[in-house]
């Protein structure tokens, strides 16, 4: 007679130290079990065993080739098996099974009763995932068995959960992308105003604590922003959300400033964000009637503006946002006219591959860009494909790029 | 980040050497933890042997700022140089905290 262990309907019982439930995982008794074993007697013994312990779901194959039949359209969650039999025996069938993807990890446990070191090489060897030795000790079967199935399940949820991620992940970077600019948008932009752009937004982890955007605000004027959270990731990710429906719903005085919108900006920043988190953000009006660029900087990097080939950082600074409520924005105010470009980004372009020794600090991207001679868009690649080449393994932090320049009528 | 601290009557001096970044986070609050219990009226972050800082490291000193005000000590940030002057200059951190640059970084 077999010794009750557990209460018959749970296997998964008193024996367990984890909280299986907790990750996920649904009760063992329902677990499939198929039994490989040629001796009728020996057959009856262990479906005894496994119905005494509990297991509902379990399938009786009399030899290798019935076993590896039913494997393959009932798909078990482990395998208990004897070594000879006829047809096919326990090493064909662990050879078969493991041949087939499907089956790479399906626990295989054989029973042998011929127990030397040799055979047991050769088992493993075959791709069995355990041996217990004949005669059957239930408690053993039962021991092996439950590590074998809560192994395999924690690996299924596991899998199923990094696979939901993965799926949830993509979906959000999918909407974080739709808070960018659209093509069409920056095409309609094109079309009304005498200005193109070129621009890079690259996440590092997915989901990206940068945003930007440029909007009309008035027939000759645009404003362009950029803005970098703290960190990166989901957290920086939802505050760009955050910061998207500021924008979208309060409703802004259409003659503000640049310095005034950051300051508004900057109330609502402190009131959202928690301690220690801030944004950078660069706000440029480019003003094509008054021939202006007018810039505030919440703590953003330097912005450059170019002239004939010659480029220069543009000397502003101010608080980040979301620090203090009593933060004060100063503004740059530069001659702005026909081929004139400039160039807002994040900290990544200056900080990669580390803060300590960039490729590009603020000075070395103005020579840089005095170096170039070819358009917007293939300034911004080779930008990127310089940074790429010093940090093989990616970024560490969220690139975004933006060119924009007053389209210059001589030169097309 | 590599910490030293000492206390000496009234002031609280940390020297800060290294990389101030994310990883830091626990470390940092640990120290203002120790400062807000210290019951200083001055503490000084001594930054001449910080090599860099980044955004989160920009974060620990708003949170200092934000404890020294509510705890009753003063804050100081003495000797800045390179890319965490840099830095402190943009974001225009002296406006919530005393910055002293390092003599050697003029």
């Amino acid at each position: 007679m077999i010794p009750p262990l557990t209460p018959p309907s749970d296997p998964q019982g008193p024996r367990s130290t984890t909280r299986l439930g907790d990750l996920g995982i649904r009760r063992l008794g329902d677990a499939r079990i198929l039994v490989v074993e040629d001796s009728s007697f020996a057959r009856k013994t262990i479906n005894a065993i496994l119905v005494n312990y509990g297991f509902e779901n379990v399938r009786l194959a009399a030899d290798g080739g019935e076993g590896v039949a039913i494997a393959l359209h009932w798909r078990p969650e482990v395998i208990i098996t004897d070594l000879f039999m006829p047809v096919k025996t326990g090493f064909d069938l662990c050879r078969e099974l493991r041949q087939n993807p499907l089956f790479r990890e399906t626990p295989i446990i054989v029973q042998t009763s011929a127990d030397t070191p040799a055979l047991r090489g050769d088992v493993f060897e075959a791709g069995a995932s355990d041996l217990i030795n004949k005669p059957l000790n239930a408690r053993e079967l039962y021991s092996r068995l439950i590590v074998h199935l809560e192994r395999i399940r924690l690996i299924e949820s596991l899998k199923a959960y990094r696979t939901q991620m993965r799926e949830e992940l993509e979906a959000a970077k999918a909407m974080q992308m739709e808070l960018l600019p659209s093509d069409a948008a920056i095409a309609r932009l094109e079309q009304d105003h005498p200005v193109r752009f070129a621009w890079h937004s690259e996440p590092c982890q997915g989901l990206a604590g940068d945003i930007w955007d440029v909007f009309p605000i008035g027939p000759d004027c645009l404003r362009l922003w950029t803005a970098d959270f703290t960190g990166h990731g989901v957290r920086s990710a939802l505050n760009t959300f955050r910061l998207n429906t500021f924008m979208r719903t309060s409703s802004q005085e259409p003659d503000m400033d640049p310095a005034q919108w950051l300051s508004a900006l900057n109330s609502f920043l402190c009131e959202v964000l928690s301690p220690g988190h801030f944004a950078t953000v660069l706000c440029c009006d480019l003003d094509f009637g008054a021939g202006a660029l007018r810039i505030a900087s919440g703590g953003a990097p330097q912005p450059v503006v170019g002239r004939s080939g010659h480029h220069a950082l543009v000397d502003i600074s101010g608080m980040p946002l979301g620090i203090s409520r009593r933060a004060e924005f100063g503004e740059a105010r530069l001659d702005f006219g026909p081929g004139d470009c400039m160039l807002a980004y994040s900290d990544a372009l200056t900080e990669t591959p580390s803060a300590e020794d960039p490729l590009f600090t603020p000075e070395r991207l103005v020579q840089t860009l005095d170096g170039f001679s070819e358009g917007l868009t293939g300034r911004t690649a080779t930008l990127v494909r310089h940074l790429i080449e010093v940090a093989p393994d990616g970024l560490e932090d969220d690139l975004t790029l933006v060119f924009a320049q007053w389209r210059d009528p001589s030169g097309g | 980040m590599e910490l030293r601290t000492e206390q000496s009557g009234d002031q609280f001096t940390a020297w800060l050497s290294g990389q101030l970044k994310y990883q830091d986070n626990g470390a940092f609050r640990q120290l203002i933890e120790q400062i807000n219990a210290a019951q200083v009226r001055n503490c000084v972050f001594d930054l001449s042997e910080l090599s860099s800082i980044d955004s989160a490291g920009l974060g620990m000193l708003v949170i200092a700022s934000d404890n020294s005000e509510n705890h009753g000590w003063k804050i100081e940030v003495r000797n800045v140089r390179g890319q965490v002057r840099k830095i402190l200059d943009l974001s225009r951190f002296d406006k919530i905290m005393t910055v002293v640059p390092h003599p050697a970084d003029e």
